[in-house]
């Protein structure tokens, strides 16, 4: 399907005011402007692609009461200070997913404040740290109504000199009750020389809530290793299939064809 | 034709030697059944062969037509033909079953396999061991149950047809049709490929199932007794005691000083709240 290129309707605003069947893209790369804001109306059903901004540009995104959105950011480039703080208001549906598979350095800080009643979203990243690569990344999120969910999935790997780290925030604010909030990191450590590090936390200041946090930072294991050579794969085949076990599943969360193929390409024939 | 010649193997772990100078020829077409009681190197025997890291060997030679196997890496070990069914295979979180399958299928091939060909042949093997469709989609071994693991195991087996196949006690934990299961698919195997199987089994209902052309029985770390099929009736029906008497060997007691020494390192280790040292010695007693 064709996607329509979301334009700017005064230098760093965009809206998105009316159903579409479809899919639309943002590109970043495209817009010099600081600070963007993007403002997507209530009750309707969109698929946003959003290709990465330049250094330092923050994103502010509103999304408005009882709008479904699949939201997916690509970063296509080496500059990775990125800031995005994203509003969603009551019944809001969110799946968004972030993929960040080329090299560079930088921090990359999300947060997601669920101020509606029922806001609910849906977080995966994956992020490949190769070469010299610094990468960071802060995803939170903020309860503060009742019966919002948010499940966070981070998925990472780091090789070579790299170093990855996954941070974050579940908070839950008195009187949000019945709101639940998840969180889940994973990163493979490939070389001797690398860093990974994941830093789930919880604050709940509420009782009659869900929350739960896991992290699990790991070398590659001997037995494993030891298991898929014994099948006939090189030591670097072996690695590279655990790399794609890592990073592959995101692409499902992304509509566009070409990006999905630009994904898969990248870890295909990367690290 | 592919042989496997064993001669005077030397295996360690740690200080310990387990193998001292084992002794055995594995000829295509044949189906050894290897014998012996718990803790006597069998499962050593299969490991080191294989290449996992943690045997070292410290004398003797593996080869296979031939080719000396221990100056091979562990995948050139699997690609000269070698294949171990293991007794706990792993689970390996990430990585997708059919992932690993197409990848172990296609380092034994020229051309890469298509789509279309592994989806048809991981159906028809699915089918015929009679395991989910869907677990060649799920990450590898996790969250498989026993039995399921032993099955993808035989049917990685018939995925990448070796000349020589190792089987490590892969009917424990396996229920009456899915040791027929995994029973057909060893005699179906053997028809399509003269290949040699060396299958340790501390049951003889596997061995009723794929009747074996030799049994040899392992005491001490060596192969002590060669024969046939009526040795595995003595040992199902009477155990090992009748070896002490008639061959004269002393059977040594599984190594309760490393049992002990493990005991004592887990009691030493911080266990949190969560576990309670009573719990970790009644584990450890299991």
């Amino acid at each position: 399907m064709s996607r329509s290129n979301l334009k700017p309707f005064q230098p760093g605003l965009y809206a998105i005011g009316k159903d579409t069947n479809e899919p639309i893209t943002l590109d970043l790369r495209q817009e010099n402007n600081p600070n963007v804001t993007l403002t997507i109306a209530d009750s309707l059903n969109v698929d946003l692609l959003i290709i990465n901004s330049f250094e330092a540009q923050h994103l502010t995104m509103i999304v408005e009461p009882y709008t479904r959105l699949k939201l997916q950011f690509s970063l296509l480039s080496g500059n990775k200070n990125i800031h995005i703080q994203a509003t969603l208001k009551e019944e809001v549906k969110v799946e968004a997913a972030l993929a960040d598979f080329t090299p560079g350095k930088g921090k990359i800080y999300i947060q997601f404040d669920l101020v509606g009643r029922g806001a609910y979203l849906d977080w995966h990243t994956a992020a490949l740290a190769t070469l010299d690569d610094d990468k960071s990344y802060s995803v939170n999120f903020n309860h503060t109504n009742f019966d919002t969910y948010a499940m966070m999935s981070n998925y990472g790997v780091t090789e070579n000199k790299s170093k990855l780290r996954f941070s974050g925030i579940g908070h839950i604010v008195q009187g949000a009750k019945n709101s639940k909030t998840h969180q889940e990191a994973k990163i493979m450590v490939f070389d001797a020389d690398c860093f990974g590090r994941a830093d789930p936390i919880l604050r709940i200041d509420e009782n009659e809530v869900e929350a739960s946090h896991a992290a699990t930072v790991g070398k590659l294991n001997e037995e494993h290793l030891f298991y898929l050579t014994s099948r006939g794969l090189s030591q670097e085949e072996a690695k590279r299939l655990i790399t794609l076990g890592y990073l592959k599943p995101i692409i499902q969360y992304f509509t566009d064809e070409s990006i999905r193929n630009e994904l898969s390409n990248i870890i295909e024939k990367g690290s | 034709m592919s042989t496997l010649v064993i001669k005077d193997l030397w295996v360690k772990v740690a200080d310990t030697h387990i193998l001292k100078g084992v002794n055995l020829t594995v000829n295509e077409g044949e189906t050894i059944a290897l014998l012996g009681p718990n803790g006597h190197g069998k499962s050593t025997l299969l490991s080191a062969i294989m290449g996992h890291p943690k045997y070292q060997v410290t004398q003797g030679s593996v080869e296979i037509d031939g080719k000396d196997v221990l100056a091979m890496s562990v995948d050139e070990r699997s690609r000269a033909g070698l294949f171990l069914g293991m007794q706990h295979p792993s689970e390996v979180p990430g990585v997708i079953n059919s992932d690993f399958l197409k990848a172990a299928i296609n380092v034994r091939r020229e051309k890469p396999i298509s789509v279309i060909e592994l989806y048809r042949t991981l159906e028809n093997s699915s089918k015929q061991m009679k395991i989910a469709l869907d677990l060649s989609h799920r990450h590898l071994n996790e969250g498989f149950s026993g039995g399921e693991r032993k099955r993808n195991e035989i049917l990685q087996m018939i995925l990448l047809k070796p000349s020589i196949a190792m089987l490590d006690e892969i009917d424990s934990g396996l229920d009456v049709d899915a040791l027929q299961t995994v029973a057909n698919a060893i005699t179906k195997l053997k028809q399509e490929k003269p290949q040699a199987f060396l299958i340790i089994s501390h049951y003889a209902r596997l061995f009723e199932m794929i009747p074996p052309t030799r049994a040899v029985v392992m005491i001490n770390g060596k192969i002590v007794i060669e024969g046939g099929k009526e040795i595995i009736a003595k040992i199902d029906g009477s155990g090992y005691e009748w070896i002490k008497k008639e061959y004269g060997i002393s059977i040594e007691k599984e190594n309760r000083e490393d049992s002990i020494k493990n005991q004592a390192a887990m009691n030493a280790v911080s266990i949190g709240a969560c576990a309670t040292n009573e719990s970790v010695k009644a584990n450890v007693k299991k």
